[in-house]
């Protein structure tokens, strides 16, 4: 047990290290993305632990209307209950139109999401952005860094990554065009985050644990979640079956199935 | 499931890295469903036999090229509880500094080399890379023994090569291992067409627990300074040892003395200790970014230092430099250059040649402020540092020690 914990709290430290590095670079043109999920969960309460019980830093809910009922009572009750900044952000006159069923999944994760986060990031002026991404996740995601920068057209150039050592240095300058990711999870396994939620008590969204024969593994709109078969009603359990399954995390996740490379095409465009 | 150890996979282009490592996340059952069917498909539709590199190689460009370009990370079953990360790199040299991203979180290397190809320096520079980075445990897999039809004899004779080629520069890999990454022949089993070779597979070596150093007395780098109900609290991550309220520590390079008031995480806390992220509130004096908080055995402090570097990207040693070691930041020039190698290993150049992309030379630096350091154990966060030139992060090193 205790190898266990010396091991999260060596996964703690090296992610309040990279909150702490990007506090101190970009102070108040820093924001977090927060889902709701429990990554960003955890990733808010990292946040609360580096800054000392106070985040500084605003917490942004990208709406695309059609989340979970579970997941706007869960933002409201504890963005009030940690005293967040919240700020919801929604490209209304996309959610108008049902983009999802005209133009399919890739238009509406693109309009509703990437194009929601452009908006507000040139609203406010952000130069940096939590995203609580993990590699583990997808191989995709496998290959980013924890400072990756992105152009004003929010495109990723994963051919040209700048060189990132030891998590300790990375490429100091932004080109002030565009924006900053910075990946304080990238590190973190699923099955880390679920020990680490269990050891600092952390709330989730109820829809993680099963009801009847199912749950949700990762959570999202609720027109693009589809549950996984479960009998988890516990974190115990759920930390259980995943020392067992071989069932990818988001293989309930619509948009990573669609097409090959259909999530590089996304995040090349500046999807979380 | 805890973490065994992270592992990079390194060598020369098409020496078999990626393919490798997707064998053995197969054979361990590290595979989640779906997995292995969508690689027949994409292998399938691109007209190729199985390619267990897809496993890795995600983007589509690496795909349609066979090549890696960026690092990637995946976990492996090591045992019903445990897991090893390995970390894939490419092996082109223009993609060095992908590379160097990867490795620099490994703590074990195996490094690839192809049978088939001549056993030159190539192999001998990613060795170097590894020891640079502070990598001490290096396996060797001699990959392809299949297309020699795994002769003993030429694995002898390449064995020998390759330990005279380590020898000669003080590297000495734990064990040297024929396999074939695409048969699985001595990967997690012992293959059967090579019955001759009696050493360990390459997973048992891989599954060993390496123990972790570091600092033996107590080191925190100051990272920022915040306010919180009208104290200043400087906080950091712990890179060594252990500290306690009303404790008395060194507030280096000025070298102060002063006492602990509090800790705090989220809360409060009565001590904390490596590797954790705390927050410390001294009597009477702020710390700020850059200094260090520590406690005896104390670390040493000075301007003129032995370095060894090595270069990411080529750099112009007659401009000044801004040297980063863990949050210090000073500029810097280099006084002196002596024995500059290129890591193909091919030529010792001339000491006023501008640095290279690759070049491993020892400097003498000059810094503009005292820099605190520890030299042991090697290769803790006080005794690396980096190099930036304009922006860019061009080189990092190793101090050796202070130059009198």
């Amino acid at each position: 047990m205790s190898q266990l914990y010396a091991y999260l709290d060596e996964l703690e430290a090296r992610s309040i290290f990279i909150i702490r590095e990007s506090y101190w670079k970009y102070s108040n043109k820093l924001a977090c993305l927060w889902s709701i999920g429990k990554d960003s969960t955890t990733m808010v309460h990292l946040m609360r632990k580096a800054f000392l019980g106070k985040v500084p830093v605003p917490v942004i809910h990208i709406d695309t209307g059609r989340k979970f009922r579970q997941i706007y009572e869960f933002r409201d009750t504890y963005a009030a209950m940690w005293g967040l900044d919240l700020i919801v952000a929604r490209n209304e006159p996309a959610m108008q139109q049902d983009i999802l069923r005209r133009e399919g999944r890739f238009s509406c994760c693109n309009s509703l999401k990437t194009e929601a986060l452009k908006q507000i990031i040139a609203r406010k002026g952000y130069e940096a952005l939590f995203v609580g991404i993990r590699r583990d996740e997808h191989a995709i995601r496998a290959k980013e860094r924890y400072f990756s920068q992105r152009d004003r057209d929010f495109k990723w150039d994963y051919g040209h990554q700048a060189p990132e050592l030891w998590g300790e240095y990375y490429r100091s300058g932004a080109d002030s065009i565009g924006h900053v990711r910075v990946h304080p999870l990238l590190h973190w396994r699923e099955i880390d985050i679920w020990r680490y939620i269990r050891r600092e008590l952390l709330p989730v969204v109820p829809l993680y644990f099963a009801k009847g024969d199912s749950r949700y593994r990762s959570i999202g709109c609720e027109c693009c979640c589809m549950p996984v078969r479960s009998k988890a009603r516990s974190l115990n359990s759920i930390i259980r079956e995943l020392e067992s399954t071989s069932i990818a995390e988001r293989s309930g996740r619509a948009q990573d199935k669609e097409k090959e490379y259909m999530m590089q095409k996304l995040r090349s465009l500046g999807y979380m | 499931m805890s973490l065994k150890s992270s592992v990079v996979v390194t060598g020369g282009v098409d020496a078999g890295k990626s393919t490798l490592i997707g064998r053995l996340l197969v054979e361990t059952g590290s595979l989640r469903s779906g997995c292995l069917e969508d690689i027949w498909a994409v292998s399938r539709r691109l007209g190729r036999k199985v390619e267990y590199a897809y496993l890795l190689d995600s983007f589509e460009e690496e795909r349609q090229q066979e090549l890696t370009l960026d690092t990637t990370q995946v976990f492996c079953k090591a045992g019903r509880k445990e897991q090893i990360l390995f970390i894939d790199v490419p092996g082109h040299r223009e993609l060095m500094s992908n590379m160097l991203s990867g490795a620099s979180y490994a703590d074990a290397a195996v490094l690839v080399v192809d049978i088939g190809s001549a056993l030159d320096a190539r192999a001998l520079s990613h060795a170097w890379i590894l020891k640079f980075l502070g990598i001490e445990s290096i396996i060797v897999a001699v990959n392809k023994m299949d297309s020699v039809d795994y002769s003993q004899e030429r694995f002898d004779s390449a064995k020998d090569e390759l330990s005279c080629l380590f020898d000669l520069h003080g590297i000495s890999p734990r064990a040297i291992i024929p396999i074939a990454a695409r048969c699985a022949d001595n990967l997690v089993k012992r293959s059967r067409s090579m019955a001759w070779y009696k050493g360990p597979v390459l997973f048992d070596l891989l599954k060993a627990r390496l123990p972790k150093t570091t600092s033996a007395g107590f080191r925190m780098a100051v990272q920022d300074t915040y306010k919180l109900d009208g104290c200043e609290f400087a906080v950091g991550s712990i890179l060594g040892g252990e500290v306690k309220r009303k404790e008395a520590v060194e507030i280096y390079p000025a070298g102060n003395t002063c006492t602990v008031r509090s800790l705090r995480m989220l809360d409060a806390v009565p001590r904390a200790k490596y590797p954790q992220a705390v927050g410390i509130e001294l009597d009477g004096i702020a710390a700020v970014r850059g200094q260090i908080i520590c406690k005896s055995p104390l670390p040493q402090t000075g301007r003129d230092l032995a370095v060894k570097l090595f270069c990411i990207t080529a750099f112009d040693r007659q401009q000044g430099f801004t040297l980063r070691c863990a949050t210090q930041l000073v500029t810097a020039h280099c006084t002196r250059l002596s024995s500059v190698w290129n890591v193909d290993g091919s030529r010792q150049k001339g000491n006023d040649d501008g640095l290279a992309a690759g070049d491993i030379a020892g400097a003498l630096v000059s810094c503009s402020a005292p820099l605190v350091f520890d030299t042991l154990p090697a290769n803790n966060a006080l005794s690396r540092f980096v190099i930036h030139q304009r922006e860019e992060l061009c080189a990092f090193g190793l101090i050796e020690r202070l130059q009198p």
